[in-house]
């Protein structure tokens, strides 16, 4: 009888354990999604080292598109109607000129046996030659143009302090551009040469405008001893969270600091603010009721409507630059990247993780960059929301091991 | 044997009215410094006696105190209720220790404080940083409406940037998630 009962407490273990490692288990792609093949070969160059580093970075940006499953082929590609067993080759050369990359770049459909892209990109920037070829294959591939072609600005550093950095969509050329011994959190793009973030710069947590091509500063809310998360909305005017009589509310101020228009007026925390790309509604986060919700404000009529249910933590709201879709974090012990309809309703998960936040679309509308930790590697995630694929684009490092907000850029030409 | 039950009632009743003072009257600040003593110089004396050896005085650590007094205050997940939390490693009736700083700090009016509102890492970083300075708001409005004056009362969120334990569980959680009391001036 001993034996039965202990039998059956170790089965009812077992399958407890397994139960429990399934909860946390990553299972996001779709296992019916069939990845595009693609060849790279060596790029024809005078100079190895960069053919080699435009190279890599074309890779990168293949791999991290999910859609396609690349083989780094270390030969140069002579004649491109030998090429079998894959969907396309990539091949070409790259020159200097003038202090310029030139990617001279061909890709060839396998199956239809064609080149299908001929092109001729320069930039001062040998990632950047990579990045608009992928996009412009990605164009040819997909019917849509590539994400590639922006920066993400990103807050990083330790537990005590964190700056500012910019680095492109698929993590090269990272730099750091505030140099503070404070924390600089929450950065948001304003415009390709203003950043507003949140800092403790002056003691209590505020919000700036840092202007990137002087490193000019402006104090958003002087007024008050707490406000958070900058937005553009119109006419020089930003929404921001601000503290007022213990509630936190979203405020329009304008460029002086001045509160121009309250637009929430809720007991609790208000926060989060996002514009759809036409200013119609304004998403936000509310506890309101209780615990954290997202919410739809009609800019117009003034009515707000809760959009989300099935979360008890819902937060960091981002709206698709198409103004279809919001992402969203689930938060609580464990945290998962949600996206609904722009209405709510239709909620979908797309990545259940230790620690997610800052959700923000790529121009695409396809890609959700997120900062946190999965399987256990901390770093800046480029999330394909169409097929589940991620990619670590900035892994944590010594220099920055704390992550403490991100935002990605429209297309920069 | 009538003798013995009016000793007894009036030990017992004694006693209750000695314990009854001991709650209601004020007790004087334990922090608050001993009357100096003057020494007094002997000029005079031919000749200096020996140095007596130094008498240990108890002495009241004023640090420990007001460690005790400004405890930080606890809340529950999400929350920034000021209520008696018994959960996770921590039983604190939030309200009492609050009382507590109050009467302190009508005692001594030149006190001024900072609080600030922590929060444990269940969050994303905004709703954090605004969840934490709802937090140092409760416990300030809590002060002022026990009569201290809001200009002796800063308030700052750290949101989850200053865990007290840097672990991943429940009893971690519960630690961090605080309000700080930093005594700025006394």
């Amino acid at each position: 009888m001993k034996k039965i009962i202990f039998l059956f407490f170790a089965f009812f273990l077992t399958i407890g354990g397994v139960t429990y490692a399934q909860n946390y288990e990553l299972d996001i792609t779709d296992p019916n999604y069939q990845k595009i093949l693609i060849n790279v070969y060596n790029l024809e160059s005078s100079n190895p080292e960069l053919a080699q580093k435009v190279k890599s970075v074309i890779v990168k940006d293949l791999n991290m598109s999910g859609f396609y499953q690349v083989n780094d082929i270390n030969i140069v590609l002579k004649n491109p109607y030998s090429v079998s067993g894959c969907n396309y080759a990539v091949f070409g050369s790259v020159s200097e000129s003038n202090g310029n990359v030139v990617l001279d770049a061909k890709v060839y459909n396998v199956t239809n046996r064609e080149i299908v892209i001929n092109t001729k990109i320069t930039s001062n920037n040998f990632a950047w030659v990579s990045h608009k070829l992928v996009d412009n294959f990605m164009l040819y591939d997909t019917g849509i143009y590539g994400p590639f072609e922006s920066k993400i600005i990103f807050s990083a550093g330790n537990n005590k302090i964190k700056n500012l950095y910019i680095a492109d969509f698929s993590g090269e050329n990272i730099q750091q551009i505030t140099y503070y011994n404070s924390n600089l959190l929450l950065p948001m793009w304003i415009t390709n040469n203003e950043v507003g973030f949140t800092g403790y710069l002056n003691k209590n947590p505020s919000v700036y405008l840092l202007n990137l091509s002087n490193g000019h500063i402006t104090h958003l809310s002087p007024n008050s001893n707490f406000s958070e998360n900058v937005t553009y909305y119109k006419d020089g005017l930003y929404a921001v969270s601000i503290n007022k009589d213990s509630n936190i509310n979203i405020f329009l101020v304008n460029k002086s600091g001045q509160i121009v228009k309250q637009l929430t007026n809720n007991h609790g925390i208000t926060i989060s603010p996002n514009f759809t790309p036409n200013l119609s509604k304004m998403i936000y986060v509310s506890n309101s009721e209780g615990s954290p919700q997202i919410y739809s404000l009609d800019l117009s009529l003034g009515v707000s409507s809760r959009l989300t249910y099935d979360c008890p933590n819902s937060q960091s709201p981002a709206i698709s630059p198409d103004a279809t879709k919001i992402a969203y974090i689930c938060a609580g012990s464990n945290f998962a990247l949600n996206i609904m309809g722009i209405n709510g309703g239709d909620s979908e998960n797309i990545i259940s993780s230790y620690y997610l936040d800052s959700p923000s679309w790529s121009y695409d509308s396809r890609y959700v960059a997120v900062y946190g930790s999965i399987d256990s590697k901390e770093g800046i995630y480029i999330i394909n929301t169409i097929n589940g694929n991620f990619s670590l684009a900035i892994e944590a490092s010594k220099l920055y091991s704390d992550f403490g907000g991100l935002d990605v850029s429209k297309k920069i030409n | 044997m009538k003798k013995t039950y009016l000793s007894l009632a009036a030990i017992v009743g004694t006693s209750f009215l000695a314990y009854s003072c001991s709650c209601t009257t004020p007790k004087k600040p334990v922090a608050e410094a001993p009357a100096p003593v003057k020494q007094e110089v002997q000029q005079q004396a031919p000749a200096p006696a020996p140095a007596p050896a130094p008498v240990a005085q108890p002495q009241v650590n004023e640090e420990e105190v007001l460690k005790k007094i400004f405890q930080r205050i606890h809340f529950n997940f999400d929350k920034s209720d000021l209520t008696h939390i018994n959960k996770w490693g921590i039983n604190q009736d939030v309200p009492k220790v609050l009382d507590g700083i109050a009467d302190y700090m009508a005692k001594h009016p030149n006190i001024r404080i900072r609080i600030e509102g922590n929060c444990d890492e269940r969050g994303t970083e905004a709703y954090n940083l605004a969840l934490g300075q709802r937090r140092a708001d409760a416990a300030k409005n809590y002060l002022v409406m026990r009569g201290i004056s809001p200009d002796r009362i800063e308030t700052l969120s750290n949101g989850k940037l200053k865990p007290v334990d840097p672990a991943h569980n429940e009893y971690a959680w519960a630690k961090n998630r605080n309000d700080q009391f930093i005594i700025l001036s006394k």
